[in-house]
């Protein structure tokens, strides 16, 4: 054996170590993870083969591009699942990618088993992007086992508890008098009993009368356009601080809002109890937190009327439906929050069947199709996320209940990660929006 | 294959053990499939029965499949423990249709398996130190390597020394003719003032056992509370507790460290989400079953769909017609322990198949 002979050996001996669990040896507290386990699995029906993501951007300058994964098996089975997560499309790519070990060669039967060894061997646990890679797995593997069940996602979990499917709003989109009108007859036409709306403008810290005025009158003329049969969830999207969220939310209650949505940023959970204590308009919240453990704080608190986790961000099927029997215990409602791709709407849409806590599904549409829709519907062969009569209605084949081939999103190539908006105060200082 | 089957006849079975008189229903619900579902409900009074037989209207012609509507339907009723019961038992029986559809395990259409074996502890029979050790001695034999120990109630409330230096003598005792290898829990039955469960607490904390249970009575949750709050010795609580919402308590008050929901008072999809609730706390779940061997199946197809499954309980009849009984009504091994653990069944379903004449045969009234 020549020199270069024995190095390549050594190098490859030392390779074949490094695969083996003892490779976290260079930390003290290194768990032997092999001398853990006494048995086995049984043996796998079915294997995973191949784990994809894949960036769509609908336009080349979009700021949210979907992420899709997708898991192929040896049985011929695929599976579907949506990683999007608002710009940062190319970390969560890379983060699916860094759970290929996680998956390939897995049986894909053992969601929870993944869902676990995903999320705890990470060792750092929570946050986005993490979460939302996890949640596309999650989907895709939720998908695989309902077809290879011969059963939707949602009879796995024990619905549908409405026949008809799941009530859902759709973004109002309408600001004057005469838009609204023409809205509320729009609703009326097609069964649509909810809607969703923002308020006006950015917040500073502390805000006077003219700016308040604006935001109630905002609402109020919302309520008055869309008479009293039809609810309305107000977002803040955290752009008021506590003590101006407070003020609106206080001025707001005889208009019976149907929620006012993270009436300040999400990480202190008492701030957001200070908001909550001091009105009886409805507090929703959710849609930036990861796994269950996040939102254990904001029920015991009794912060919430609402949650509003998203199902391409808390972790997926098995992560919603956890903190939706969470809520369900203290009697809080579920209006999960969608705001990326058709995937994860509709995998949204099974999980919601289910529960027995659930109040109303989010689609960031307006009530009439625009260019995205369509998108979808030329992507999976159906209106997806579009309501009848105010529900959409549920897929009644195994899995998902859709099909989604990687030809038919090669029309709109990944253009890479763009920012989200940036705004700013009048005197240069970071803004919410 | 079809993915739809609706319910078209159930049936309540309640049945006894020959020598221990452990009695339990058995619900059986039948569908247009020709497929055969079947669970099993805590207790075997006639309330019980009645309300099996109450739902009935309700389920004919339903979904199997739709069990959230279901237990909407037992949570918009009141009914205390007879009703919670009825439920615990078809939620078992239309989990094990929806396998039975899928012809895959129950714990598979869950999102499992979570593990391939679930850790087994069994209860001890007698009183007194003799008797404790033989019964500890057959179930070691049976494969058990973890022993729940019933703390016989004392005459009184608020025991001295003597009380408490004597339970810790019979552990140690126990301990000793065990060996090593054998792990404890200390069942105080309900039975003792949160003063008595504290000093005892106290007192075993060097002993170490798995945790003491059930230590008061469902007073309130702050007395629960109290006991956890003054001693490291892990408490696991919840046999009696019928709502989720009361768990959610005990774990708000940081009261437990094992929780402890019936099997046959709430169900698999009942205690999944008990376990969601205590996944975020770090608590474990033990469901507690004292039942028969169909709530055996239904706590291992729900051990291998949780993350956070502690241990499982099962009943060990010492006298031979009892174990003979188990295994005669659901024709399969289920309850066979090896090394301190229980095998999954294999399903489809609970993997469990009724066997009419062990019915007639063991029938209760």
């Amino acid at each position: 054996m020549n020199r270069r002979q024995f190095l390549t050996g050594f190098s490859a001996a030392v390779n074949a170590q490094m695969l083996k669990p003892s490779r976290a040896a260079g930390c003290a507290c290194a768990p032997m993870l092999a001398a853990a386990q006494a048995g086995r699995w049984p043996a796998p029906r079915i294997k995973v083969t191949n784990m994809k993501a894949i960036g769509v951007s609908l336009t080349p300058d979009s700021d949210r591009p979907y992420v899709f994964v997708k898991i192929e098996t040896d049985q011929g089975v695929v599976g579907w699942g949506e990683a999007t997560l608002e710009g940062k499309a190319g970390s969560v790519i890379a983060a699916v990618h860094d759970f290929r070990e996680f998956i390939v060669g897995e049986d894909p039967m053992k969601v929870e088993h993944h869902w676990q060894s995903m999320y705890v061997h990470t060792f750092y646990r929570a946050g986005p992007v993490l979460g939302s890679a996890i949640s596309g797995i999650d989907q895709a593997l939720w998908d695989i086992r309902g077809q290879v069940l011969g059963l939707p996602v949602y009879k796995m979990l024990g619905g549908p508890i409405h026949p008809r499917g799941v009530r859902g709003y759709y973004h109002a989109r309408a600001t004057t008098r005469e838009q609204l009108t023409a809205l509320r007859a729009s609703a009326e036409q097609l069964g649509v009993t909810c809607f969703k709306s923002g308020i006006p403008g950015y917040y500073e810290w502390i805000e006077g009368r003219a700016s308040i005025r604006r935001a109630v009158d905002a609402m109020t003329r919302l309520r008055e356009g869309l008479g009293e049969e039809i609810d309305i969830g107000i977002d803040f999207h955290a752009k008021t601080s506590p003590a101006v969220a407070t003020i609106l939310c206080k001025e707001v209650e005889p208009l019976n809002l149907l929620f006012i949505e993270e009436p300040c940023p999400p990480e202190n959970v008492k701030a957001m109890a200070r908001i909550s204590r001091r009105t009886t308009t409805p507090i929703a919240t959710g849609e930036r937190l990861i796994a269950s453990f996040s939102c254990r704080e904001l029920i015991e608190m009794n912060v919430v009327d609402i949650l509003q986790p998203d199902i391409n961000h808390v972790g997926g099927i098995s992560a919603l439906w956890k903190v939706g029997a969470m809520a369900e215990a203290s009697g809080i409602s579920m209006a999960p929050h969608a705001c990326e791709g058709p995937v994860g709407g509709l995998a949204t849409l099974h999980v919601d069947a289910a529960m027995p806590n659930f109040l109303v599904q989010e689609i960031c549409s307006g009530i009439q199709p625009e260019f995205k829709e369509k998108v979808w519907e030329e992507w999976l062969g159906f209106p997806a996320m579009r309501m009848k009569e105010g529900y959409f209605p549920l897929p009644e084949k195994p899995g998902l209940g859709f099909d989604l081939t990687e030809q038919a999103l090669a029309k709109y190539p990944f253009a890479g990660t763009r920012p989200m908006a940036r705004v700013f105060h009048a005197d240069g200082s970071v803004a919410e929006w | 294959m079809p993915i739809s089957i609706a319910i078209t006849d159930l049936s309540a079975h309640a049945v006894r053990e020959p020598v221990s008189r452990r009695e339990y229903v058995l619900v059986s619900v039948r569908t247009d499939a020709g497929l055969a579902g079947v669970g099993e409900a805590a207790g075997s009074s006639a309330a019980v029965m009645a309300a099996v037989e109450a739902a009935k209207p309700f389920l004919v012609g339903r979904d199997a499949t739709a069990i959230e509507t279901v237990r909407r339907w037992f949570a918009a009723r009141e009914g205390g423990f007879a009703a919670a019961a009825a439920q615990a038992a078809l939620n078992m029986a239309l989990l094990d249709l929806t396998g039975k559809l899928a012809r895959a395990p129950v714990y598979e259409v869950l999102g499992g398996p979570t593990r391939f074996k679930a850790r087994a502890a069994t209860s001890l029979e007698g009183a007194g130190v003799e008797q404790l050790r033989r019964s500890l001695e057959a179930a070691r034999a049976a494969g058990f390597r973890a022993m729940i120990v019933p703390l016989a109630a004392p005459p009184r409330p608020n025991q001295g020394q003597a009380f408490v230096r004597g339970v810790r003598r019979l552990l140690d005792r126990l301990r000793q003719s065990g060996g090593d290898d054998i792990d404890f829990i200390l069942d105080a039955q309900g039975a003792l003032t949160p003063g008595d469960s504290q000093m005892l607490a106290r007192e075993l904390e060097s002993f170490h056992l798995l945790w003491l249970e059930e230590p008061c009575p469902s007073l309130n949750l702050p007395a629960v509370a109290k006991i956890s709050g003054e001693s490291a010795t892990p408490v696991g609580f919840g046999r009696a507790v019928l709502s989720n919402g009361e768990f959610q308590d005990l774990l708000r008050l940081d009261a437990i460290d094992v929780l402890r929901p019936n099997i046959g008072l709430h169900g698999i999809t009942q205690i999944r989400k008990a376990a969601a609730l205590a996944e975020t706390y770090y608590v474990a779940v033990a469901p507690f079953h004292r039942g028969g061997p169909v709530a055996t199946a239904a706590c291992l197809h729900l051990a291998a769909s949780i993350p956070n499954f502690f241990l499982q309980e099962v009943p060990l009849p010492a006298a031979d017609q009892d174990r003979r009984m188990r295994s005669e009504l659901a024709s399969a091994p289920l309850e066979t322990v090896e090394q301190g653990f229980l095998k999954l069944p294999a399903g489809p379903g609970l993997g469990v198949t009724l066997n009419a004449d062990a019915l007639e045969k063991y029938r209760a009234n």
